[in-house]
């Protein structure tokens, strides 16, 4: 097996800033890997500290001490934009897509930082820049129509702010946005929370195009279990900023240690 | 020499501090960047002046008729402005601008009611104690002793009253107060007036002693929100940590270089805290994202 | 016909300031209280290149320009570290302290005396500008210029880049930008941009002192910009035109110059409070502060 994401003794503690002696520990010598070309489910109660675990893959939370190694190179305190750019994207929690901007714009800023943004770049190279808009354009296209059919709305009210769209079509959005990327690892923080039960099998798919077409890693947080035995071939769960199961995600959600703390059981 | 400089840095200080509730009074509970807090201790010097001078009532009559006015004028700028655009859930920086429309409407509506020139106080002559080298007028001794007094009650009343430990519970988290079943709105009223109340009792102390025009409200207002910063956003305390550290500090940039610099030297002080101790002296650290 | 030539002038140097304020205001939603310090230095330092060097105008105008970028840093500085309200206090503080300089370093900017006797600008070391109507085309060429840049930049990927971190700057430098570039290019670009008006105004009323970019010239800079409304060119124009008249057309109407004076102000006072409450696009912009 083959890791494409390598976390070791990751320590991390808050100190609360009105009882100086009281510290909060988020982690604690966590340690995981990830298997490339697999989609692997983070499960765990709220405030076990998974969204806080993607904070630190994607460089936005500081602080914390141990190793992130991403494709053999080490990310630990690199900035959130130079992670990205060396392939790990992230879906965050809630809409998040830039609402004033339109369906369209919103696509092709998913695509990584390129020279067309150097300011007067449109006015001194028009043609040049025209042309890599249109590709960015085309590849967008590509994306929603494989993604959403081609008839998608995306694409017809591309030029429409995204703020119009509902939540859930915010969230497919985002979505789609992503693999303008072409990330090698996608984090995806609770893909269908808040999302109305139609467009999940449109989210599931996504995540799917993700990993099978392009063989891409996902490593995505849920709560829903249904989604997660449906969706992840790999399954962690986490407690108290530890990883106390893994392994098929059946196996783990069955795991009486699981049952226990996470269903109440 | 030194001393001198310190004690006249002092009672700056303490007219710094009761300006300075009167900001946070706003800041900590609403987070409005009330800059229109500047025009309103314009208006409370004017009028202040126009009632002792003018119509010839008692100095204390005028603090009165000041006061009174001032924070129902607050409270006015609240109800007709900030509170529809609180309505409109709109953002920081929008009622920041619409302040600056306040400020600037009422700036030149004062200088149109009563001039764009300098107004003093009659000179009755005050009388000046001195023990060595030092001296303190008698002028100096009233705002210590009356912004001593000022500050001790405005503190009690925090701390001890019903409304003081409401305004305290607002500015630690005003969601979790309406929640609890408390109306914001009714708050805002109080802070507003409150707010008004001070403000003017530091402007009449001060400009009882030096004069004013309609512009002199800006400088002193940037000073109270410095002290606010300095001595930690978010806090009560910090407002008299931080009103009277500049003050001295003022006055030692005064003693040393000259009055000239005062001004920059404050804003570099400002620039200096937000970027290395944004929290300021006593202040909690605030979470990032 | 002189008058004319002032207004046209007048117009075209707050045409580009406030297209200057633009770029953070309209386009990034960073309100910045420093535009008329940046104003300023731009106007000291063509002040200097015109009194000490004879260049002609573009290279001088290019100059002054780069050279006042650079003083941005400080600004684009406090925007990377500083958050929301803090971030405007600094930019304030960043005013008054440049004010401050160019009223007490008398040693260089002669404090409140201010510099006289400027020399008009030469355009390709022949022509000197000396006619109002020459400086009022030179005014209208030059806003041109600054509008059909500031177009481009709305326009191009840069500019959406922009926009998006006034959206959400989390989600832009998770998606591989380096916001802070961005934003020490944006103040970069508003600085320069403000610092050619400055040129335009030193080469034009021949004598500048500290009193033209004091806070409250920031404030107006800014009220242009929210009067015509933000992200686009049309509502700096409009903007522009509308304080530059105004207080024209109440001398008109006969009132004398001190209750003028106050009663504009009032105006613009209130026109910030209706846009904020009831206009949030301004005239004739395209977005609003958020």
């Amino acid at each position: 097996m083959e890791t494409i994401l390598n976390i070791s003794n990751l320590n991390l503690s808050f100190i609360s800033d009105r009882q100086k002696e009281e510290s909060l520990f988020l982690f604690r010598d966590l340690s995981l890997e990830i298997e490339r070309e697999k989609i692997t489910a983070l499960v765990g109660g709220n405030g076990a500290g998974k969204t806080t675990l993607f904070n630190v893959i994607s460089g936005l939370q500081r602080g914390a001490s141990g190793k992130v190694n991403f494709q053999g190179s080490e990310i630990t305190r690199l900035s959130p934009y130079k992670i990205a750019r060396l392939g790990i994207g992230r879906l965050f929690q809630g809409a998040r897509v830039f609402e004033e901007l339109s369906i369209l714009d919103n696509m092709v800023i998913g695509a990584i930082h390129h020279a067309n943004e150097i300011p007067f770049y449109n006015l001194l190279f028009y043609r040049k820049s025209m042309a890599f808009e249109k590709g960015l354009e085309e590849k967008a296209e590509a994306i929603l129509s494989e993604l959403f059919g081609s008839n998608n709305i995306f694409w017809e009210d591309r030029i429409k702010p995204a703020g119009n769209l509902s939540f859930g079509h915010q969230r497919l959005l985002a979505m789609a946005r992503l693999l303008m990327g072409n990330y090698s690892l996608y984090l995806l923080d609770e893909p269908t929370a808040g999302v109305h039960v139609q467009f999940i099998e449109q989210i599931a798919s996504a995540i799917r195009h993700m990993n099978s077409h392009s063989h891409k890693t996902v490593l995505l947080i849920e709560h829903n279990m249904h989604f997660v035995r449906q969706m992840a071939e790999y399954c962690l769960y986490m407690e108290n900023g530890k990883i106390i199961a893994k392994g098929h995600p059946n196996d783990v959600l069955a795991s009486d240690q699981v049952q226990q703390s996470y269903m109440g059981i | 020499m030194f001393l001198q400089f310190i004690i006249n840095g002092l009672i700056t200080g303490m007219l710094y501090t009761l300006a300075s509730l009167g900001y946070a009074l706003v800041y900590n509970t609403t987070r409005i960047f009330h800059l229109a807090l500047a025009v309103l201790y314009v208006v409370a010097a004017y009028i202040f002046w126009h009632v002792t001078v003018v119509c010839g009532f008692p100095m204390f009559a005028g603090i009165f008729a000041s006061v009174c006015f001032t924070a129902l004028l607050s409270l006015a700028i609240d109800r007709l402005v900030y509170f529809p655009l609180f309505k409109l859930k709109a953002s920081l920086s929008v009622v920041l601008v619409s302040s600056i429309g306040v400020f600037t409407v009422l700036t030149n509506l004062v200088a149109l009611t009563w001039g764009n020139e300098f107004k003093a106080f009659g000179s009755d002559i005050s009388r000046i104690y001195s023990s060595g080298n030092l001296i303190v007028t008698g002028k100096q001794l009233f705002q210590f002793i009356a912004s001593l007094v000022l500050i001790i009650t405005f503190f009690l009343f925090l701390n001890r009253s019903k409304t003081g430990l409401r305004i305290k519970a607002v500015r630690d988290d005003s969601e979790l107060y309406q929640v609890l079943g408390f109306s914001l709105t009714k708050m805002r009223v109080t802070v507003f007036l409150l707010s008004g109340a001070m403000i003017s009792l530091a402007s009449c102390l001060t400009a009882w002693d030096i004069g004013m025009d309609p512009y002199v409200g800006m400088p002193i207002l940037l000073n109270a929100i410095v002290a606010l910063i300095i001595g930690g956003a978010g806090r009560f305390e910090s407002c008299v940590i931080g009103g009277i550290t500049l003050g001295i500090l003022q006055a030692l940039v005064v003693w040393q270089w000259s009055a000239q610099w005062q001004e920059a030297i404050t804003f570099v002080v400002l620039i200096i805290f937000l970027f290395l101790r944004p929290q300021g002296f006593i202040g909690e650290k605030s979470r990032v994202v | 016909m002189d008058f004319l030539y002032h207004i046209i002038i007048m117009i075209g140097i707050y045409t580009i300031l406030a297209l200057a304020a633009n770029i953070p205001v309209g386009l990034a939603n960073l309100l910045s209280l420093a535009q008329a310090a940046f104003y300023g230095i731009g106007a000291y330092l063509s002040a200097f290149v015109l009194l000490n060097f004879n260049i002609p105008l573009l290279p001088g105008l290019f100059v002054v320009a780069i050279t006042t970028g650079f003083f941005s840093l400080l600004i684009s500085l406090a925007s990377i570290r500083l958050k929301g309200d803090y971030f405007i206090l600094a930019a304030l503080g960043f005013q008054l302290i440049v004010f401050s300089v160019l009223y007490n370093w008398t040693d260089v900017t002669k404090g409140p005396y201010g510099i006289s006797g400027i020399p008009p600008p030469r355009l390709f070391a022949f022509i000197e500008l000396t006619a109002n109507f020459q400086f009022a085309i030179l005014s209208v060429s030059l806003a041109a210029l600054t509008s059909f840049l500031f177009y481009y930049l709305v326009k191009s990927p840069f500019g959406r880049v922009l926009k998006s971190i006034r959206s959400d700057e989390l989600s832009v430098s998770i998606s591989g930008r380096n916001v802070y570039q961005f934003k020490i290019i944006a103040f970069f670009l508003s600085a320069g941009f403000s610092a050619s008006a400055g040129f335009l105004f030193a080469g034009y009323v021949k004598y500048i002192d500290p009193t033209s970019f004091t806070l409250d010239e920031s404030i107006f800079i800014l009220s242009a910009l929210f009067i015509g409304g933000l992200g686009n060119v049309k509502g700096c124009i409009v903007g522009a035109a509308v304080i530059v008249i105004l207080p024209e057309l109440l001398r008109f109407a006969g009132l004398p110059d001190n209750i003028a004076a106050n009663l504009r102000q009032i105006i613009y006072g209130l026109a910030l409070i209706l846009v904020m409450l009831y206009f949030p696009k301004g005239l004739a912009g395209d977005t609003m502060l958020k």
